[in-house]
Formats: structure tokens, sequence, C-alpha cells
């Protein structure tokens, strides 16, 4: 059996309960304080967003800044570059890409993406695009995006603008909804 | 080590160094095992604590979190301990796993104490004991935060036997704070109450201390039960059915001997025999030779490890004998061993002791050096799977269900990823930098690449740093591969990585691994180039490469004509990140 500690006086085992005590005292004091549960608290800026839904954006949404590009504002007949294009989603709202869009929807319904098709420079109105590019991820509010999308010079020698858009599927153009496009040049 | 040499050795006090030693051995080695396989990946059950931060954040009332059932447990300990350390560390599961291994010191120094109170046995008999307390067999307690909860237990309910042996009130009252700090860990500790009563009546104790004892287990058991829910996954056990009872009894004797059988149920079986046959020989010993005093903490020790085996017996058994092999019932089931091993150390009378020591001691060092090689192989595939996880989780938004499905119920986990991605916490302290296809059963193959047809891609690099590029090929249909393929990387027009390979070698649709050397830094954003190509002379024998839906920034051609919105299926970092071997 086990004797008693006689060697271990009295006051030193009253400190170590006291300690121990104190320890737990202390983790828990520590859990309740604010300061603790700052560490904790999502402020606007980093508001908790659920996942991206397979539904419309709201008005909100629908916003974006134009970056920097790489379009060439020239090329050979039949030649074809690849063009980087940067921009931001400056709305309130993650959208869904077409990894979350609804798959049985040929068009990728509900899927943002990026269109983009060439008009002729002497066209008082710019062609409805019809190139799609699909972004690999949703954009998160405040992030910017860099897509390479493949450009083929038109068939016709002449002077061309490019223009680039966002667009919900099966929902709505960004730029009926008052968000900028990019043209080129 | 046989007792010969041991028992030869005159016996005198330990050295303090040595016992310092000993009880610490396990925690370093198990230390060690966390530092080379410890994740700071989430497992399952910690997703259920996410919405606790949540609302600790919102400003919102916390502590019903501490009382929670979590199943049929509380963890109370565990959940402490995440919530006072998560504001430091992120919330990584890794320190947890940290606090487990010192919790292995305060066990083994327990142990150590129980073994001392036996008698004057020789340290050297605590070496094997040691080594089983941190058994890769036990790799997912060690290496899993929550399982901490376990450790707890354990330590809880040892020391509970170490302050009984001691007779004074303020022992008591030390030995009943530890049972309920072992019973609100988790609920196995349940057993401590009639254990400990055995310890009281063995060492004579004065009945009120068996009165004082049996009302405090009493008043641990109400507030415990108190509103207790019985948990729905946990079917009740048929005490009619022959058949249950055999399958319990098989389950039993499969969780004995789990400590040393290596996974394998049939030695599970046999190890189970031999454990229950020494712990007979120690009951009997005890009996027999008037050893009911000294050795009431290791018998006790021994009991726990039978009430924990005969737990697993009539709770689990309905999912099979090979549930009570599951590392976290082997850190109950290892006390068999210890206390039999021990306490027939310290019984210095009983026949063929020596023998009997000598065959336990081979079947504790035969059985650990097998339960360890295959606990590293587990150890490691449970780390490559807490990676995958961990990426699957950083990639979320990429990921179909499907790949999500074993790592929480999905619709919880996408908004549960959402916050701690915002928050920084857990997994996403940590940001992984690989990228693979994510939607691979999405998968279509490329026209066969020949040298007229060689497959180009210009990508926007997704990750800070490339070690590594991986490219899906294929063999044709029905066909062998013939020629050389070509995979080459370029990046600010150089070749930054290039490797050849014999077709002939492609039996089935693999990765082809291309290493970025001297790995290309900052390299997020940069143009990449990854070009494939073949020298097989027809299509017929050409290799493919295959696309899926978009995963990454980039343009895909292959005889100069654009894959449109498909991304050729290349892995960033995927090697050595340990997600393609």
């Amino acid at each position: 059996v086990i004797p008693r500690r006689r060697g271990v006086p009295r006051t030193a085992r009253g400190a170590r309960a006291t300690a121990i005590g104190g320890l737990i005292l202390v983790l828990l004091s520590t859990i309740a304080c604010d300061r603790w549960r700052e560490r904790f608290r999502l402020d606007n800026t980093h508001a908790h967003e659920p996942a991206p839904a397979r539904t419309p954006l709201p008005d909100s949404g629908f916003l974006v800044r134009w970056g920097s590009h790489t379009v060439p504002l020239e090329m050979a007949r039949g030649s074809s570059a690849d063009a980087r294009i940067a921009f931001t989603n400056v709305g309130g709202q993650s959208g869904p890409t077409g990894s979350r869009a609804i798959p049985a929807t040929r068009s990728g319904g509900y899927a943002v993406r990026l269109a983009y098709d060439w008009t002729a420079a002497s066209a008082e109105t710019a062609n409805t695009p019809r190139r799609r590019a699909d972004l690999p991820h949703p954009m998160h509010p405040g992030e910017t995006m860099t897509l390479l999308v493949p450009l083929d010079a038109p068939d016709q020698p002449g002077e061309y603008r490019i223009t680039f858009e966002l667009v919900q599927e099966l929902v709505a153009w960004f730029s009926a909804k008052g968000a900028a496009t990019l043209v080129v040049p | 080590m046989t007792g010969d040499s041991i028992d030869a050795t005159p016996a005198r006090p330990p050295r303090r160094l040595h016992v310092l030693l000993l009880v610490l051995l396990p925690a370093v080695l198990q230390g060690a095992i966390v530092a080379a396989f410890g994740s700071r990946m989430f497992l399952w059950d910690e997703f259920f604590y996410v919405p606790a931060f949540r609302e600790i954040g919102e400003g919102k009332p916390w502590l019903q979190w501490i009382w929670l059932q979590h199943n049929e447990h509380r963890i109370v300990w565990t959940k402490l301990l995440f919530l006072a350390h998560a504001r430091f560390s992120g919330w990584n599961p890794m320190v947890e796993m940290y606090v487990s291994a010192l919790l292995t010191a305060l066990i083994a120094w327990g142990i150590w104490k129980l073994y001392r109170a036996a008698g004057p046995g020789h340290p050297a008999y605590f070496i094997p004991v040691a080594l089983l307390l941190c058994s890769l067999a036990q790799y997912m307690n060690m290496l899993y935060g929550l399982m901490t909860c376990h450790y707890f237990t354990m330590a809880g309910m040892i020391w509970t036997l170490v302050f009984l042996l001691r007779r004074t009130w303020t022992a008591l009252a030390a030995a009943i704070v530890c049972a309920f700090a072992a019973l609100v860990s988790t609920l196995n500790a349940i057993v401590i109450a009639p254990v400990g009563l055995l310890v009281l009546v063995m060492t004579r104790q004065k009945p009120a201390r068996w009165i004082v004892w049996s009302a405090a287990m009493l008043g641990c058991g109400y507030a415990y039960f108190r509103r207790y829910q019985r948990p729905g996954q946990i079917p009740a056990f048929d005490w009619s059915s022959a058949m249950a009872i055999r399958q319990a009894a098989d389950t039993f004797l499969v969780n004995l001997g789990s400590p040393l059988s290596a996974t394998d149920i049939m030695w599970s079986r046999a190890l189970g025999l031999m454990t229950a046959g020494a712990l007979v020989v120690l009951w009997l010993g005890v009996w027999r030779l008037g050893k009911r005093e000294s050795h009431a903490g290791l018998v006790a020790l021994s009991l726990i490890a039978v009430g924990s085996a005969a737990a697993v017996g009539i709770a689990r058994s309905a999912g099979g004998a090979g549930t009570a092999l599951e590392s976290k019932y082997v850190i109950y089931s290892t006390l068999a061993l210890v206390a039999s091993y021990l306490g027939i150390a310290c019984l210095p009378g009983l026949r063929a002791r020596r023998e009997i020591l000598g065959g336990l001691t081979a079947m504790i060092g035969v059985g650990l050096m097998a339960a360890n090689l295959v606990g590293f192989e587990q150890a490691r595939a449970w780390q490559r799977d807490r990676r995958r996880a961990n990426y699957f989780l950083q990639t979320i938004e990429m990921q179909p269900d499907d790949n999500l499905a074993s790592i929480y119920v999905v619709p919880q986990l996408r908004d549960a990823a959402a916050y701690l991605r915002a928050a920084r916490l857990g997994p996403f302290r940590e940001p992984v930098d690989v990228l693979m296809a994510p939607r691979w059963r999405e998968g279509l193959p490329t026209a066969p690449m020949t040298p007229g047809s060689s497959v180009r891609t210009h990508i926007v690099c997704p990750v800070d740093t490339l070690v590594d590029v991986g490219l899906v090929v294929a063999p044709p249909p029905g066909g062998t591969a013939t020629g050389r393929v070509q995979v080459s990387v370029n990046a600010g027009g150089r070749v930054v990585g290039r490797r050849w390979i014999e077709a002939a070698g492609i039996h089935a649709i693999q990765y082809i691994r291309v290493d970025v050397v001297p790995p290309l830094h900052g390299c997020r954003g940069a143009d990449l180039l990854v070009l494939a190509t073949s020298d097989a002379p027809d299509a017929a024998g050409a290799v493919y490469s295959w696309t899926y839906p978009v995963y990454y920034a980039g343009v895909t051609r292959q005889g100069g004509r654009v894959i449109d919105q498909r991304s050729l299926g290349v892995a960033f970092n995927a090697f050595s990140y340990g997600l393609i071997e």
C-alpha cells in the first residue's frame, strides 16, 4: 500500500491544490473574457458567406470592376492569342460557377461566366457575346480573378472592338443590371 | 528479459532518473509520432463544434456546449481544452494531440505508482509497459485531437486508484474528484465506481469510507445521467439471443487481444485468450498468496480493462468483432496486459512465475513489433487521408458533394468551411498550396496524342510555389501505347521541368510526374506552359490525356485547336503534398 507521503508538508499540499484550482479558474476566465471571444467574431468585411447557391444573384451581386488585360491591339488574320483578363467582384455576393450550376442545363443555368465577342468598329451597338469562359471557382466579394481566354482573329480584315462582360446564365447580363463592360480598344 | 537476471538484482529503490525516464518515454515517443504523422485537419466529430465558436464570437452563451452530450459521453475536458487553446493556436488539433502525449506521461506515472505499491518489482519490467502505452496500435487515439477525451478518462481512473490506496480522507476526496473528472470525460469511466469499491474492500479500509465512496459515485452518476439522452445510433443489446451473447463474447476476446494483434482478428482472438489466461493467473495468484492489499491497484487496473472490453463487446458487437480492433478501444484493453504483467512480476511466490513472465515478455515483444509495423502503415495511411481531406476542405467550393461525403455531413460542412475560412481557424490557418481536378468523374479524353496533335495548355499558375506538375495520361482503349511521351513545363520563357517516359509502360490512366527543380517560388499568377508530345507513329498506338470541367484559369489546345471550356488534367504539387503516390 502506498504510504501517505509524510515528507510533503500540509502547506505544500495546500499550495498544490490551490495551484490546480487556480489553473482551472484561469482557464475558464480566459475562455469567458471578451478579448478571447474577439478571435471568433467575424466583422462585416469578413462576413460569413454561405456556399453559393443555385439561385439568381440579388441585384447587389451584379457588380464588377475590370482590371488589367493583355488583349493585343493588332492580330493577323487567322491568328490566335491568349489574353489575360482581370476583374474584381465588387458586389456583396459570391456567384455560383459552372461547377455549382444546374448540371441538367446545358447552358449551365445560374453559373456566372465571362462572355466575350468581337464587334466591327463601325457598328453602333456591340454584338451579344457568344464566347464563354468558365470561372474556376466562385468569386468572393472583393476577390480579383485573372482568366485566360483564347482569342481568334476575325476572318475578315478590318477594325474591331472586343467586348467582355459577365453573365449569370439564364438570369441576366451584368451590364443589364448596371455593371460595367470591358471594351477593347 | 526473463525473470532470472532481473530478479537476481537485489531489491533497492529505483533511481529517480530511471523512473523519470520510464514515465516520460511513452510521452516522448507519442509526441514524436504526433510530430511525424499529425495533421491540422479536423476529423468528422470535430466539425460538430464549429457552431460553438461562431456563437461565442457572436457573444452568445457558450457554457451549454461544455456539458452537451457527445454520443454517450460529455468530453468536458477536451472541450475546455480546445476552447482554451483555440484563440492562440487558431484551433489547431495538434495541440490536443500533444496534450494526449502529456497525459500519457501522467498515466504512466500512475501505473508506476500502482506497480510500486504491489511490491519491489524491478524497474526493467516497466519498459514493455511504457512501450505498450505508446504503441502505434493506438495511432488513431494519438492522431485525433478529440481522442484526448480517452486520455483524460484513463488518467482520471488510474489516479483514482492511486489515491484510493492511500488511507486518508483527503486522498479519498482526491479519488472522488479524479473519478468524476474521468466520468465527465467519457462514460467508459463508469466502471471505476465498482472497481474503486473493490479496491477499498481489498485494502480493508473502514466501512465508512466504502459508504462515502459509494454515495459519491451515486451522486456523480446522478449528475451525469440527469437529462441524459440515449444516443440513437447504439442499438440495445438483446440479452435473450444466444447468438448476440456469443458475438459479444467474441468481441470481448478480440478486444482483449487487440493491443498486440496487428489488426489480425484471428491473432487477436488467440492473444485475447492468452491475456485472459494471464489475468486468471494474476487473480488466482493474488488470492492464494494473500496479496490482496498490495495488488489491489493492479487488480483494479485489470478489471478496468475487462470492464471496458465487456462494454465494447456488449455495445459494439453488432458491428462485428472486427470493431473491437479499432485503435480507439486499444487504450483500455492495453491495461489488461499491463496489469497482468506487472502484477505477476510482483508475485515472487507464484509457481512457474519466471516461465510465465518470460512467455509474456516474448508475447509482448513480438506483438509490439508486429503492432507497431502495422500501426506505422496505418498512421501513414491516416496522414494521407487527412491531407486529402484537408485539400478537399480548402477547395470545397470546387468540390462536388461526392468528394466531401466522407469528411462530414455535406451541407453543414460547406457552412462550417465558410466560417472557418473567414475566421482562419483550424485547417484554414495554413492554406494548402495544391490543386488537382476536383470533378474527375466528369473527365473526357482528348484526341490521341501524335506528333501532329500534341497537347499544349497555357495556365495562370494557381499555386504560390510550384514543386511538381502531374499530367493525366491514358493508354489507347484496348491496345498498347507505343513511342515515347514527353511532358515539359515552361515558365518565363524557359523550361523548368521535363520528363520522358516510354508509352508502353502506361497501362492505365495515371499521372506523369514532372518535378520542377528548383521549385518555382512566386508562381501564383505567372504564365505557365505545359506541353505534352508523343512520337507515336499513328493514332491507334497513341496515348491520350484527359480534360475536366474548368478548375484553373487556362487555355488548352490540341493540334492548334482550342478545347473550349475544359481544363487539361494537370495536377499542381499533388505529388509533393501526397495526394498522388
